[in-house]
């Protein structure tokens, strides 16, 4: 009985974590292709998950240019290659860049959260202009890693917890 | 022809209100208004950050932790406005501290039920306004209105201070004063733009209830007086004279256009025959004054106040204007159409009640069911917590 109450207590704190790391910021960018035709537009998107208000900046690679954003004007500015957002209750930013003849690179961006005094990065997402890689994959989806560990984990954690007191639930 | 009238009433209609949509719109005032602004100045504070500390510009920008402040209260703040000055003042959080040492913004405050934010008040305030505003009255005393002791001031910790448009000069407090400290700049004397004054200080200090109750109030008598002087037409207009020496026998000087009571006198309907020979206070020639010979002479006096008990030295002004043996021949004397203001009941948030006066004595006929002393004291009764009788205290126009 009391391993019963032991594997409980185990499994609601174990959720409880989980809970507390889903609240981190989770910012993950996506890109319409990661390998953009020369000349042509490309749209990259910016989903946000518990950061109401704060900052983005965005580093796009040399030869790439800003275009249009979703974001009003007041909310964006733009100085060389990085681009910076004002974010305020926003789920999605999305914003288009004009793809040179040739060329490549890393889009990189790092986030501020002011209220929580916290700030961190966006994992990068390589881009390079069709015709120089020689590939065309269209769709590739980038993800932040941390969004699949955290639902993964508190999967894993209840699967293994009902196995467990399945197997054993003679003994408890 | 008809249809050409019609596109002119119709072009007249939209174009004043257009103009009255984009006066309103300057100062947010419901909640949705406020948030939308609140949105454009955080969306500029956290972008000026960002280029400080992310893309390299040298800019001045509030610090991570003065975002992180100015965040906790979105989306009731931060507010913006334009002081009168034309100085951009911004507030990222409720103001709980102030300094006052214009004496009709004091009165303003206590329009707006804010007396409790007030830490230290003007010489002035303390001096002449202990009956209307008690309270006020025995906050801290930071000196004169125009060199005010920056030291008290200090003392005092107030976030904002708030003085007249030139009074003390920028130099006066520039580099003395921590630069989180606000100094915002109203007159609230000047009719023309008390009331777009007053809905900024509302909006900064989040005492919108309290100013519509007053814009209320204010827009009654004033469109009540406007309304009948625009059927006068001009050729038939009382010609007036402002007698500003305040009976001090320092020379004869008058109030040209860009003083309020010019202001005040032309809302009334008069015509200021001073208006385009001088600006502002200036002297006059008594030669000149008598070529003019206006209908009405009135007499501004920097005497009284709700303070004083009583109408002597308003009576000894009138007395002198009467007697003046060089003015024995203006019709305004010869009609007996000669009446003494003071100028602290004439240009203040009380002004309406001044411009009733003002109407009532230029066109006794259109204006002869306004009584200024009955308005006078519905506004005091409804904007003050005290007691007091306007037709038994104070000294603020003779004759009445």
């Amino acid at each position: 009985m009391k391993r019963s109450v032991f594997l409980i207590v185990c499994l609601i704190s174990l959720s409880l974590i989980n809970s507390v790391s889903a609240e981190e910021v989770l910012i993950q960018r996506t890109v319409s292709t990661q390998y953009p035709m020369s000349g042509s537009e490309m749209e990259v998107k910016l989903s946000i998950q518990n950061f109401s208000m704060g900052g983005i900046v965005e580093n796009i690679p040399d030869g790439f240019i800003f275009n249009s954003t979703s974001l009003p004007p007041n909310q964006v500015c733009i100085s060389g290659q990085k681009i910076a957002f004002a974010v305020i209750d926003e789920n999605e930013i999305y914003y288009t860049i004009k793809i040179p003849e040739t060329g490549g690179g890393l889009i990189s961006g790092e986030w501020k959260d002011y209220s929580n005094e916290n700030a961190g990065i966006i994992k990068n997402t390589p881009i390079s202009v069709s015709g120089t890689s020689g590939q065309n994959d269209n769709s590739v989806r980038y993800s932040n890693s941390m969004n699949l560990v955290i639902p993964l984990g508190f999967l894993i954690i209840v699967v293994l917890g009902f196995v467990f007191i399945i197997k054993y639930r003679k003994r408890l | 022809m008809k249809i050409y009238w019609f596109c002119y009433i119709v072009f007249v209609f939209f174009v004043s209100t257009a103009v009255t949509n984009v006066l309103a719109s300057e100062i947010p005032s419901d909640p949705e208004e406020i948030m939308g602004e609140a949105q454009l100045i955080i969306s500029d504070e956290i972008l000026k950050n960002l280029r400080a500390t992310s893309l390299g510009e040298d800019i001045s920008c509030l610090d991570d932790s003065e975002v992180k402040e100015a965040l906790a209260y979105y989306p009731d703040y931060p507010r913006k406005i334009d002081d009168s000055a034309g100085n951009k003042i911004t507030i990222y959080k409720p103001i709980e501290r102030v300094v006052i040492l214009n004496s009709d913004a004091a009165e303003c405050f206590v329009i707006m039920h804010a007396q409790d934010r007030v830490v230290g008040v003007s010489q002035t305030t303390q001096e002449e306004y202990s009956k209307l505003f008690p309270e006020l009255s025995k906050k801290i005393d930071v000196g004169h209105p125009f060199e005010p002791d920056l030291e008290t001031i200090l003392a005092c910790d107030p976030e904002i201070i708030i003085a007249y448009c030139k009074w003390p000069s920028e130099d006066y407090f520039e580099n003395k004063i921590p630069e989180s400290v606000k100094v915002a700049r109203f007159d609230f004397y000047n009719p023309e733009k008390l009331k777009e004054e007053l809905l900024k200080l509302g909006y900064l200090l989040d005492t919108g209830d309290y100013v519509d109750k007053y814009v209320q109030w204010h827009d009654e008598y004033v469109n009540l007086v406007e309304d009948g002087v625009s059927e006068i037409p001009d050729e038939n207009r009382v010609r007036v004279f402002i007698d500003s020496n305040s009976g001090e026998n320092s020379g004869l000087k008058t109030s040209g256009n860009e003083t309020g009571i010019h202001n005040l006198c032309v809302q009334a309907g008069g015509k200021n025959v001073a208006n385009g020979y001088v600006t502002n206070y200036a002297n006059v020639e008594t030669e000149w004054v008598m070529k003019q010979n206006p209908d009405f002479i009135l007499g501004l006096s920097f005497n009284g106040g709700y303070d004083i008990e009583n109408n002597s030295n308003l009576m000894s002004f009138y007395e002198d204007i009467m007697n003046n043996p060089y003015f024995k021949d203006l019709n305004g004397v010869k009609d007996n159409r000669v009446h003494v203001i003071t100028n602290s009941f004439a240009l203040s948030p009380h002004y309406p009640v001044a411009l009733v006066a003002l109407a009532k004595w230029f066109y006794p006929d259109k204006f002869s069911d306004l009584d200024p002393e009955k308005i006078h004291q519905e506004y005091i009764n409804m904007f003050f917590d005290i007691n007091y009788s306007v037709s038994e205290q104070g000294s603020f126009y003779y004759p009445k």
